[in-house]
C-alpha cells in the first residue's frame, strides 16, 4: 500500500496549492499542503532506504449518495430539488495514512444541490471537509491537530461527531492531547472551533476529560470519569445576543455570559453480572432560548442512571434520565434551520431505536429544555429456538413525575405527556431454513411538541408486525416483513410490506409498498371527496463485491422525523431514484 | 504518588477554566430611550438623500499623532459640501497607554459606551485610527483605517447612494436643560439585512489637555467629542420589513449633564448594520439647540 502513498500525497498537495488561491482559505490550505508535502518527501526518503523499514499503511473509504427527484404533490414531494435542481449528489472520500506513529487523514466532501443540511434548500460546495495530523508517542501521549471527532463520557457535556445521514458534522477544528499517565488512566484536553460546512463557527470550545479504571478483582471494577467544557462566545455573536436582550422589556433583560462551563462526573460500577452507571452534569448560567424562543438566563442539570443485568438467557436494562434546561450550543441563537444546529453536546435518547419502517415512524426527539425519560428493556432467551424482547419507555415534561408516598408517579395529562412506547417481539427459529418474528408496538406521541405542528392531536398508534425468512439453499434466501399501523391521528393508518430476495454474497433485491389506507387528522379529505389510497412504492437492488456496495432504488417515503441515536430532524417526503456507492480500501 | 499527580493535573485544569470574572456586554437597564416609536409604510416613496459618510476618529489625549488626525478630519469636512461628512471623536478606555489621561488632563473624557463601540467594531493596535462608515476596505483585514487614507476612503463612500433617508428635528428646552430628538427614517430602496439606528451626542470646543510629539497642549480644543448615546451603544434595531416606503418615527428625550455646554452639542444619527457586517448606510448631523 505504501506505493500509493506518494502519488496520493502529491496529488493532494497539488490540490491544496490550487485551492490556496482562494483568499479565505489561503492559510489553511498552504499549511495543509506544506504538511502533506513534508510527508511525501519523508515517505520518499523512507522508500529510498531500500524499503528496509515500515512503509506505513494507507486506508480509506468512499461513499456517495445520488438522488434524482420525481415531483409528487400528493405526498408533498415538491421542495426546491423537485422544482429546479432535479438531482443531487453527496460524496465523501476519506483517506488515512499511518506511519511510525504518525497518522495523516483527509476527507474530500462534495455536495451538489444537496438537501442534507436544510431539506428546504439546495446547497452546493466542495472541498476538504476534514483533515487531521496525529502523532502517538510511546503509547503514552497522542497529539492531534486539525479536525477532531471525540466525546467525553456519554457526550452529555461534549461530543464532536459526524452523522452524515442527517447532515451533522460537528468536528472541532483545533488541537487535542490524549495522555495516559497509567495504563488505566486517560486524560484528554482539546480546544478549537466547531466546524460549519466548510467554515467554522467563531466561538471557542475547550475541554478536559479524565477517566480512571480501578480494577479490584475479576468480579468488581469501577471506572470514574469527569469533564469540564468551556465555550466562549466571540464578539459578533455576543453583540447579536446583547442586541436581542436589549430589545426586551427591561424586567426581562439580563447580563449574558461570554463563557459557559459544563461539568460532569460519571461512574461505572461492574459487579459480576450487574453494571450500575451514574452521571450528573451541570451547566453554568448562560443565555438560552426558551420554548417561546425568548432568551433567558438559566443554568442546567442532567441526572442519568442505568442498571443492567446480563446472564445466560436473560438481559435486563433499566435507565432513567432527567434533563433540566441543558441546551449547549456554540451560539445560543442558533436554532435554525434545524433544531440540532451548532450543538456542542449529545443528549442520548432513552427510547427504543426501531428499524422496521412503520415502527420507526414516531421518535422521541430529546427535549434539551426539559424532560424525564425512563426505559426498561428485557431480553429473554429460554432456549436456542426462542427469543423475546420486551421494551417500554416513557418521556414526560419536567413536571411529569411526582413523588407520592416516596414513589414516583407519572403524570400523563395533556400538559406533561410527551412519548410512550410498549413493545414486544418473539423470534422463533423453526428450522435451520426457516425463522420468523412476530410482535406488536403501541405508541403515544406528542406530535405537536416533536414536530412543531400546533394543530396536530396527540397520536395513539398500535402496530402489529412480523417477519419471516426462508433459506432456499445455502446462498439464496427470501425475507418478507410486514407492519400494520393503526391510528386516527397524523396521516392515519398505514400498511407496509416488503419482499426481499438475497443471493449471497453479491446480490440483493427488494420490493415493497407502504400504503396510507385510511386518513388521519392531518390529511382528512375535503367534504364530498373520497380518500384515495396513497402508495409509497419501493424497488431496491444492491450489488456487493468484497468491501464495495452499490445500490439503486426507486423510493417514495412519507414526511416524518428521521433520527439517529436520538438526534432527529423533520424531513419532507421523498420521491425518486437513489443510487449509492460505498467502499473501503 | 501517581494519583497525586493526577489530582494536581485535574485541579490545574479547573483553575485554568475558571480564570477570572468576565465583563458582560452592555445591557441597557435604563427605561426606554425613545418616548415615541411608530412605523408604517408610506405609499409615497421620497427621493433619496445624498449619502452622508460617518468618520469615527479613535483618539486619545496621550496620542501624539491624534491632533494631526483631527486636522485631517477637519479638512475633510471643509472640502466637502456641508453635512456630507459627520465626524465623531471617540476616546475609548483601552489597554493602549495612549488612550489614558495625561497628568494635565482636567476631565477624563473617555466613555464606557464609546469603549463598547470600539471594542466591538475593532480595537485598533495603535492610534490614531478611524472607521469610515465602519466598512472593511480590502486588502485591510479590518475596518480600522490609517489617518492618511481617510480622505480617499471618505471620497469613495461619498460616491455611493443611500437606501435610507434620515431626518432630525431637535427641540431644546433651556429651562430644564433638556432636549428631544425626533427621528424620521424612510427607506427608498429595499434592504435585506437587519438595520439599526444609532444616535450619538457629540460636543465641540471642549478645552482640555492633549499631548503632542514634543509637548502637552493644556488648552487644546477637542472637536466632535463623543459624549453619550441616546440609543443603545450598538444601536436600536429597526423592527419591520425594510422595503421602499417603510418609515420609522422615533422620539428620544435627553437631559443634558451640567458639564456639557448645550450650544456646542450635536446629534449624529446613522443607520447601520450590526451583524457580522457593521457598515453604516447613511448618517446626518444636527445641532441640539438649532
Amino acid at each position: 500500500m505504501g506505493r500509493f502513498f506518494l502519488p496520493f500525497v502529491s496529488w493532494l498537495s497539488f490540490f491544496c496549492i490550487l485551492r490556496s488561491f482562494h483568499p479565505m482559505r489561503k492559510r489553511l490550505y498552504s499549511l495543509l499542503s506544506g504538511v502533506l508535502l513534508s510527508f511525501a518527501l519523508f515517505a520518499q526518503n523512507s522508500n529510498d532506504d531500500a524499503s528496509k523499514t515500515d512503509k506505513g499503511e494507507f486506508s480509506g473509504n468512499f461513499q456517495t449518495n445520488n438522488q434524482f427527484y420525481f415531483r409528487d404533490d400528493k405526498i408533498g414531494a415538491n421542495t426546491t430539488q423537485y422544482l429546479h435542481e432535479l438531482s443531487s449528489t453527496d460524496a465523501w472520500l476519506f483517506m488515512n495514512y499511518k506511519f511510525k506513529g504518525f497518522s495523516l487523514s483527509a476527507r474530500y466532501d462534495i455536495f451538489n444541490n444537496t438537501p442534507l443540511f436544510n431539506p428546504q434548500q439546495a446547497y452546493s460546495n466542495q472541498g476538504i471537509g476534514f483533515w487531521q495530523v496525529s502523532k502517538e508517542i510511546e503509547k503514552v501521549l497522542t497529539i492531534s491537530a486539525g479536525y477532531i471527532y471525540d466525546q467525553f463520557g456519554t457526550g452529555m457535556v461534549f461530543r464532536a461527531y459526524e452523522d452524515r445521514n442527517i447532515g451533522i458534522d460537528f468536528a472541532i477544528l483545533g488541537g487535542r492531547v490524549i495522555f495516559h499517565p497509567t495504563p488505566n488512566t486517560t486524560i484528554k484536553a482539546l480546544t478549537g472551533k466547531q466546524k460549519y460546512r466548510f467554515d467554522v463557527r467563531e466561538p471557542i470550545i475547550k475541554g478536559v476529560n479524565a477517566e480512571h479504571l480501578i480494577k479490584i478483582n475479576d468480579d468488581l471494577s469501577n471506572e470514574i470519569g469527569a469533564s469540564i467544557v468551556n465555550r466562549t462566545l466571540d464578539a459578533t455573536t455576543m453583540n447579536n445576543v446583547a442586541s436581542v436582550i436589549n430589545s426586551y422589556p427591561i424586567e426581562k433583560r439580563f447580563d449574558p455570559k461570554y463563557n459557559v462551563y459544563a461539568y460532569n462526573v460519571y461512574n461505572t460500577l461492574n459487579y459480576k453480572k450487574f453494571t450500575l452507571y451514574l452521571e450528573y452534569a451541570y451547566k453554568t448560567n448562560e443565555a438560552i432560548l426558551d420554548q417561546s424562543t425568548t432568551l433567558v438566563n438559566r443554568n442546567g442539570h442532567i441526572y442519568y442512571t442505568s442498571l443492567s443485568y446480563s446472564a445466560t438467557g436473560i438481559g435486563i436494562n433499566a435507565q432513567f434520565k432527567r434533563i433540566e434546561t441543558f441546551p449547549l450550543r456554540t451560539n445560543p441563537l442558533e436554532i435554525q434551520p434545524m433544531p440540532n444546529s451548532a450543538v456542542v453536546n449529545y443528549l442520548p435518547s432513552l427510547t427504543r431505536q426501531n428499524t422496521y419502517r412503520l415502527l420507526a415512524r414516531y421518535n422521541a426527539v430529546v427535549q434539551e429544555l426539559g424532560e424525564n425519560a425512563a426505559q426498561l428493556e428485557l431480553t429473554l432467551k429460554p432456549n436456542k429456538k426462542f427469543q423475546f424482547n420486551i421494551n417500554t419507555s416513557v418521556v414526560t415534561s419536567l413536571n411529569g413525575i411526582k413523588l407520592s408516598s416516596g414513589l414516583p408517579n407519572i403524570v400523563w395529562d395533556s400538559a406533561n405527556r410527551y412519548f410512550a412506547e410498549y413493545y414486544i417481539d418473539m423470534n422463533h427459529k423453526v428450522t435451520k431454513m426457516l425463522k420468523y418474528t412476530l410482535g406488536i408496538q403501541v405508541i403515544r406521541y406528542n406530535q405537536n411538541l416533536f414536530e412543531g405542528k400546533p394543530l396536530a392531536p396527540f397520536v395513539n398508534a398500535i402496530t402489529p408486525f412480523g417477519e419471516i425468512t426462508y433459506k432456499l439453499n445455502t446462498r439464496r434466501s427470501l425475507r418478507f416483513e410486514w407492519q400494520y399501523m393503526n391510528t386516527n391521528q397524523d396521516l392515519g393508518s398505514f400498511v407496509n410490506g416488503l419482499l426481499e430476495y438475497n443471493v449471497a454474497p453479491h446480490w440483493s433485491f427488494a420490493t415493497g409498498d407502504l400504503v396510507n389506507i385510511t386518513p388521519g387528522f392531518l390529511n382528512k379529505p375535503k367534504v364530498g371527496e373520497a380518500f384515495e389510497y396513497i402508495h409509497y412504492y419501493q424497488f431496491f437492488s444492491s450489488y456487493t463485491y468484497k468491501t464495495s456496495r452499490f445500490t439503486a432504488a426507486f423510493i417514495k417515503q412519507p414526511q416524518g422525523v428521521n433520527c439517529t441515536g436520538g438526534v432527529c430532524r423533520v424531513e419532507p417526503a421523498f420521491s425518486g431514484f437513489r443510487v449509492t456507492l460505498s467502499t473501503n480500501f | 504518588m501517581r494519583m497525586n499527580r493526577l489530582t494536581y493535573l485535574f485541579i490545574s485544569a479547573i483553575c485554568i477554566f475558571t480564570a477570572c470574572k468576565e465583563e458582560p456586554p452592555f445591557i441597557n437597564y435604563q427605561p426606554k430611550t425613545s418616548s415615541f416609536d411608530s412605523t408604517y409604510i408610506d405609499a409615497q416613496i421620497p427621493t433619496a438623500q445624498a449619502k452622508g459618510v460617518l468618520l469615527e476618529d479613535i483618539t486619545g489625549v496621550s496620542c501624539i499623532n491624534c491632533p494631526e488626525a483631527a486636522t485631517i478630519a477637519k479638512n475633510i469636512i471643509a472640502s466637502n459640501p456641508p453635512g456630507r461628512v459627520c465626524v465623531v471623536a471617540i476616546q475609548p478606555k483601552l489597554q493602549n497607554i495612549v488612550t489614558k489621561p495625561t497628568p494635565e488632563t482636567r476631565n477624563d473624557n473617555r466613555t464606557d459606551k464609546g469603549t463598547i463601540i470600539v471594542t466591538t467594531i475593532k480595537e485598533p493596535g495603535s492610534l490614531p485610527r478611524g472607521y469610515i462608515d465602519r466598512k472593511v476596505y480590502a486588502p485591510n483585514p479590518d475596518p480600522t483605517v490609517e489617518r492618511l487614507d481617510w480622505p480617499t476612503k471618505v471620497s469613495q463612500q461619498l460616491a455611493l447612494t443611500t437606501p435610507v433617508n434620515i431626518s432630525l428635528i431637535t427641540t431644546y428646552s433651556a429651562g430644564d436643560a433638556s432636549f428631544t430628538v425626533d427621528v424620521k427614517i424612510q427607506y427608498t430602496q429595499a434592504v435585506t439585512d437587519s438595520n439599526y439606528l444609532s444616535l450619538v451626542l457629540i460636543e465641540d470646543s471642549v478645552i482640555d489637555a492633549q499631548e503632542y510629539p514634543t509637548y502637552v497642549e493644556k488648552d487644546y480644543v477637542h472637536m466632535h467629542l463623543f459624549r453619550d448615546m441616546l440609543t443603545a451603544p450598538l444601536g436600536d434595531q429597526l423592527n419591520g420589513s425594510l422595503i421602499p416606503g417603510r418609515t420609522f418615527v422615533k422620539r428620544y428625550p435627553y437631559k443634558i449633564p451640567a458639564a456639557y455646554v448645550a450650544k456646542n452639542l450635536k446629534i449624529v444619527a446613522f443607520v447601520h448594520k450590526n451583524t457580522s457586517l457593521k457598515e453604516v448606510l447613511h448618517s446626518v448631523e444636527k445641532d441640539v439647540t438649532e
